[in-house]
């Protein structure tokens, strides 16, 4: 087990830039889930790591080394990849020994390691199959537990439930975090997925065009988005950000304006902020509910889904935009009438017009952190 | 913990001081540099020696009068490039080459395909004639030629039975001036028409079945399914068994030497006969080699047309 | 209509099914009536060659061919160069192809072109100046004279090299991350996944090995170091004229033999390999 520190790191292929100079720091033992849209360079972060690719420019330190000019062999890592990956000529077992055998590793100490890993992945009745006689899933504990017996200092992870149904998606999720739990290893785990994001990070890296968004714990980034893209990639359905000019700034926060009609309030401090000022708000569906008249903004209802455990309505505002909300009280809303629609205060957030977060006010985070 | 917490901000106190500098890494390169001579060397060694270095080698032998016994080593220029289109034997021998290519590859290909189209089903039966049909694919050119010289011998051969057998008298065919020509093309045809199958069954395997399924419901009938779908779909297959063929048989040499010796009246005669006999009875090896490039050259043009029509189509 | 459609439809198979027939005897019938001579005494083929059974039956031409012949000797030649020419391509092959999939290295795309540039290059164009090299060397009437050129034909490099270059780079970036140097890679994960691939180039290999004609016949001049080839080419020269008809013909069993169990083994893979030479 080790940490990981990533310093000014640059990345570019031929004349594309990739990677524009990434800095991130992991501390041993911490799950560290790299998220980002596809093409954003998460996956060209952690082979930089694994050594798979050179670094164009930084230093990346796994431990006390900086392992730069040192191969994947030697950095002591492991690595669980998006299609497995597993040797298709290979049983389980001699999967799983491959590396061990390479680093010279004694036969009876391979053996006991394979038989530990087998349990804890529960795969005892697969270790004499092939990778071709076994189902998705069973793959990727296999590849898991190729992972495993090396017992590396970091491991790392990338894309690694993404080939798998929904079902075996959720299950293999649960078992990775009870896995971390349990081995309590470094960990970098790459997905475009927020949702397996936010389940198993203890830290996530959001990543976009090859530069770091934000750092931060889960519900940090939920809650305390530093801007716009974050806001909009974390959380499903996504934040609604509906454009507006401020009205007013007072003790109760900053009033806006919004350009489709009707206005909301946001608790933020109001660094730099004018009246007049053009500003984005940040409304998530679960914070959008019916309101009286005359409080936010109307909107006329497009659908209606009805999930059992919650109703989202899709409704479009007189300019256009779609705004997605949760009906808590499963009213009697039908698609095509027009209703009201408000927002409470602590729970808005407020963007400046570049897209960067003012930040809410201790109060409101401090209970939104606390939920 | 502050909501303005960005990148880079936290510190690992231990790491700061660890190893300064860095190597610019050439992992990439240099390593494989070394592994790659290693990989490659072996066959390399081979390459150079037995193919690239005498390439070459005939090149410039072909360039001098250059006899192997009797150690003439003159160098002559192009003259043995000269030479060669006024010797009547190599005008003959092209003549016969050419002839022997323009009966044979049309033919190959008819039967190839032919056999193809008909034998592309899954049932036993036509595994079984897929099996046979190429089955003398793998014979040698020595067995092959054998085979046939006996098929076709005048007074024993299996076709003279069969003329007899109607009252016929049995023809010579190897020793009449206009038969020979075409029975090399026979022996050839039944030798080696295994490979332009099985090429064709590929490209038909690459047909889906689903483009059928459509013309059936839009009720097209077998002889439009072949010549709307199946002969269109094949194109690029039969442009490649083409051209593979007239490169194959432009290099026709064991038939005529085993069957014909070249005649009768040097009426069979093939370029790379002239050029074993020039080579290794007269010991003209410069001229030798100055024959075998141009033979090279018509070989390459073929090859080029190939090319050349591909690249049309893409 | 639609039934009378399907009703000429099951005629004109029945036709084509006929005419297959009729071609695949003319493919069949001449291998079973040589093989019937080989069986039959010469005295009786004097007398008529008619017949596709091997009537009246003898094995003498075989025990003469194994005890009196150099048949013995050209088959064991053609056994050394076959099988030496297939080890040789699969080992020098594979390693170049490993080399041209998956190394870097500098002038990597200007060398492989130049390899390529050795498949247009045909065994007539170069059999003149191989054999004067071959001299020079003092190699003629070797088994490795017989190999070398083979061994050195690009068609192997080539079809490892697509073969490798269609392993997906994951196994290899996994063993690299465990830990595994480029010749462990080669060895452990590359070259048991491509024999299918080895397969296919050994069985070619040995087929054109056999049955090279040109080169053998111009290498070899002296008659122990015949190939069974050249040496059943040489064989043929008066046999019109002599009794041995049923010797010759027995030769030519003994000389086809082994490519055509060859054959019958692993067929399957041969027609894979012409598909595979298509580049498709």
């Amino acid at each position: 087990m080790a940490s990981v520190e990533i310093r000014g790191v640059r990345k570019s292929f031929g004349a594309v830039p990739v990677l524009h100079g990434v800095d991130l720091n992991i501390r041993q033992g911490d799950f560290t889930v790299i998220v980002g849209p596809s093409g954003c360079g998460k996956s060209t972060l952690l082979r930089l790591v694994a050594g798979l690719e050179d670094a164009s420019g930084g230093e990346i330190v796994i431990g006390d080394d900086v392992v730069n000019d040192v191969p994947p062999g030697g950095r002591d890592i492991a690595m669980v990849f998006q299609n497995y990956a597993l040797y298709p000529h290979m049983t389980a077992a001699e999967n799983m020994a491959f590396g061990l055998e390479n680093s010279r590793v004694p036969r009876d100490e391979i053996r006991r390691r394979i038989a530990a890993a087998a349990e804890t992945l529960r795969i005892q009745p697969l270790m004499q199959r092939k990778p071709r006689e076994m189902s998705g899933g069973q793959r990727q504990r296999v590849a898991i537990g190729r992972a495993i017996v090396r017992n590396p200092k970091v491991f790392l992870f990338d894309e690694p439930l993404s080939n798998l149904d929904a079902g075996l998606r959720v299950q293999m999720r649960i078992e990775i975090a009870k896995l971390h739990q349990q081995l309590k290893a470094t960990m970098i785990y790459v997905t475009h997925d927020q949702v397996e994001a936010m389940t198993l990070a203890d830290q996530i890296v959001v990543l976009n065009e090859g530069r770091v968004e934000q750092i931060g714990r889960p519900l940090e980034l939920y809650h305390a988005p530093l801007n716009t893209f974050v806001a909009g990639f974390i959380g499903s359905p996504k934040i609604n950000l509906l454009p507006g000019r401020v009205r007013s700034v007072g003790p109760d926060g900053v009033a806006v304006d919004l350009q489709a009609g009707g206005t909301l309030t946001a608790q933020v401090v109001p660094d730099g902020l004018d009246v007049g000022s053009e500003v984005i708000l940040g409304l998530r569906p679960e914070s959008l509910h019916p309101a009286a008249d005359g409080q936010g903004f109307k909107a006329r209802i497009d659908v209606i889904e009805r999930l059992g455990n919650e109703t989202m309505v899709y409704a479009s505002l007189p300019s256009g935009e779609i705004v997605a909300f949760e009906d808590r009280k499963a009213s009697r809303m039908v698609s095509g009438e027009t209703v009201q629609v408000g927002a409470d205060p602590m729970e808005c957030h407020l963007f400046r017009k570049d897209g960067t977060a003012l930040q809410r006010t201790g109060q409101a985070l401090a209970r939104a952190l606390e939920a | 913990m502050s909501a303005t917490q960005s990148a880079g901000v936290m510190e690992n106190p231990g790491a700061v001081a660890a190893r300064p500098t860095i190597r610019r890494s050439a992992r990439g390169k240099r390593g494989d540099g070394l592994a790659a001579l290693a990989f490659l060397t072996p066959y390399l060694v081979f390459f150079v020696l037995f193919l690239a270095y005498p390439f070459v080698w005939g090149i410039w032998i072909s360039l001098h009068d250059w006899e192997l016994v009797g150690k003439v080593r003159n160098y002559i220029g192009l003259a043995n490039y000269w030479d060669m289109f006024e010797d009547p034997l190599f005008l003959l021998s092209i003549r016969n080459t050419f002839l022997f290519t323009l009966m044979t590859v049309p033919a190959m290909v008819v039967v190839s395909l032919g056999l193809a189209l008909a034998l592309n089903r899954d049932t036993r039966f036509h595994a079984v004639l897929r099996v046979i049909f190429f089955t003398s694919s793998v014979f040698s050119v020595t067995v092959a030629t054998l085979i046939w010289i006996m098929v076709l011998s005048p007074d024993r051969g299996l076709v003279a039975h069969l003329f007899r057998s109607v009252g016929m008298q049995p023809i010579a065919f190897l020793g009449s001036p206009d038969w020979a020509m075409p029975a090399l093309t026979v022996t050839t045809v039944w030798w080696s028409v295994g490979f332009p199958m099985i090429l064709f069954l590929a490209g038909l395997q690459q047909i889906p079945q689903e483009i059928y399924d459509a013309a059936r419901i839009d009720n097209a009938s077998a002889w439009r399914r072949l010549t709307c779908i199946t002969l269109p779909s094949l194109r690029r297959t039969i442009v490649l068994v083409v051209v593979l063929q007239i490169i194959a048989q432009l290099q026709l040499f064991g038939q005529t030497l085993i069957m014909t010796g070249g005649g009768p009246a040097d009426r069979t005669r093939s370029m790379v006969q002239t050029i074993y006999e020039t080579g290794f009875t007269e010991w003209q090896l410069g001229y030798a080699s100055a024959m075998s490039l141009f033979l090279f050259g018509v070989m390459f043009l073929a090859s080029m047309l190939q090319l050349y029509i591909s690249r049309q189509e893409d | 209509m639609a039934a009378k459609h399907l009703r000429s439809e099951r005629t004109a198979e029945y036709a084509i099914r006929a005419v297959l027939l009729v071609l695949a005897a003319l493919w069949v019938i001449p291998l079973i009536w040589i093989l019937a001579m080989s069986f039959k005494p010469n005295d009786a083929l004097m007398m008529s060659t008619a017949g596709l059974l091997p009537i009246p039956f003898t094995t003498k031409n075989f025990s003469d061919i194994l005890f009196v012949s150099m048949t013995p000797r050209w088959l064991f030649n053609s056994a050394v160069v076959a099988l030496g020419t297939t080890a040789l391509t699969l080992v020098v092959a594979s390693l170049a192809g490993y080399a041209f999939a998956r190394l870097e290295f500098p002038f990597k795309r200007t060398l492989f072109i130049i390899v390529l540039a050795g498949l247009m290059v045909p065994e007539q164009a170069l059999v003149i100046p191989l054999h004067a090299v071959v001299t020079g060397w003092e190699l003629h009437n070797t088994h490795f004279a017989l190999m070398a050129p083979r061994v050195a034909l690009p068609v192997g490099v080539f079809l490892m090299t697509q073969f490798f270059k269609a392993v997906p780079r994951e196994l290899e970036e996994a063993a690299a991350i465990d830990n595994a140097s480029r010749f462990t890679i080669f060895r452990r994960i590359m070259l048991p996944l491509s024999v299918p691939a080895l397969v296919t180039l050994g069985i070619y290999t040995f087929l054109h090995s056999w049955n090279d004609f040109f080169w053998p016949l111009v290498s070899a001049t002296n008659t122990n170091m015949y190939t069974i080839t050249v040496g059943l080419a040489s064989l043929q020269g008066n046999f019109a004229q002599t009794e041995g008809l049923g010797f010759v013909m027995a030769t030519a069993v003994f000389a086809s033999l082994p490519i055509v169990i060859v054959y019958l083994i692993f067929q399957r893979y041969l027609v894979r390999g012409v598909a595979l030479s298509t580049g498709k």
